[in-house]
């Protein structure tokens, strides 16, 4: 599984305007509705999900990422997008720093094995610390999608 | 010297770990938790044990959280293995990387001062199948650093 297998690059915001875990979240799943991705009618069941998910405990992994997720029987295959915010996002993270990277995943129920082939990917990434700043400096869309596929293509060193 | 220490000694010659404290010769060893203290510079208590991932969704990030703030509360280091794969069970990303699907084995080690209770604290976790209904931290398993 790549990153450009799941991350929908017309839903990818680099410049997300939202402080506060729930406007984040709405901003992200907006993005993937309007990019055709998600339906409007499931919109807010996907978005009140996914904060119910942030209720169990935060999905602020740590250095700087949050990973907001929830399964939702309304898609069929595991979608994805990524916001990036230069004032960080309070997140409630596990090591209690503000958010600057954010990957939302909405994934089928019956696919538990895609949704965690897909942690472990967004995961091996982040470790690489030239992914995480060349993905902190992206200032647009396409800039993201051209180091994802780097990632994917492991020419990120 | 006793000769349990001596046994130790000799297992330690052989890059062997003896099969418990007391490293008794030639004794089979206990079926799930394998702790050792090792003899000599300095004495660093080392657990492993064998669990597997009931969950049916696999180790996700939840539970993998529930691991990484628990690990934390003990000053031992935590190493979880997946078949040839080695990460830190201190860190989310790396145990985010295991991608451990139901059934999948995981060996948990543990190592440090107080390595007995952070392997039983954690063993407990996979045990319980992460439910949260009860606390599990060091407060519950006496003085941290005790082994």
């Amino acid at each position: 599984m790549k990153l450009s297998d799941f991350v929908v690059r017309d839903a990818i915001v680099t410049d997300l305007k939202a402080a506060t875990k729930d406007t984040a979240i709405r901003s992200m799943v907006e993005s993937l509705s309007k990019a055709g991705y998600i339906k409007a009618a499931d919109q807010e069941g996907i978005i009140a999900a996914i904060l119910k998910r942030e209720e169990l405990g935060s999905t602020g992994i740590g250095k700087g990422v949050a990973v907001p997720h929830t399964k939702h029987p309304s898609v069929d295959k595991l979608v994805a997008t990524i916001a990036l915010s230069k004032e960080g996002v309070e997140f409630a993270s596990l090591d209690g720093e503000s958010v600057h990277i954010l990957f939302l995943l909405v994934s089928p129920p019956d696919r538990p094995g895609d949704h965690l082939r897909a942690l472990e990917n967004i995961s091996r990434h982040l470790r690489n610390d030239n992914f995480c700043n060349f993905l902190r400096q992206a200032l647009s869309a396409q800039g993201v999608v051209e180091l994802l596929e780097e990632a994917d293509n492991n020419q990120l060193g | 010297m006793p000769r349990g220490a001596l046994s130790a000694a000799h297992d330690l010659r052989r890059g062997t770990s003896p099969a418990g404290r007391s490293a008794a010769p030639a004794r089979l060893q206990p079926p799930a938790l394998r702790c050792a203290v090792t003899m000599n510079p300095d004495p660093i208590p080392n657990c492993t044990r064998a669990v597997v991932v009931k969950l049916e969704n696999g180790l996700h990030l939840g539970p993998s959280s529930q691991i990484v703030q628990l690990a934390q509360k003990f000053t031992s280091t935590l190493v979880i293995r997946k078949g040839d794969r080695k990460v830190d069970g201190k860190s989310m990303l790396d145990l985010l990387t295991l991608a451990a699907e139901h059934g999948t084995v995981l060996e948990l080690e543990t190592s440090g001062a107080d390595a007995a209770d952070a392997l039983e604290a954690v063993a407990g976790l996979f045990e319980r199948n992460f439910a949260t209904d009860q606390s599990s931290g060091p407060a519950d398993k006496g003085t941290p650093g005790a082994v």
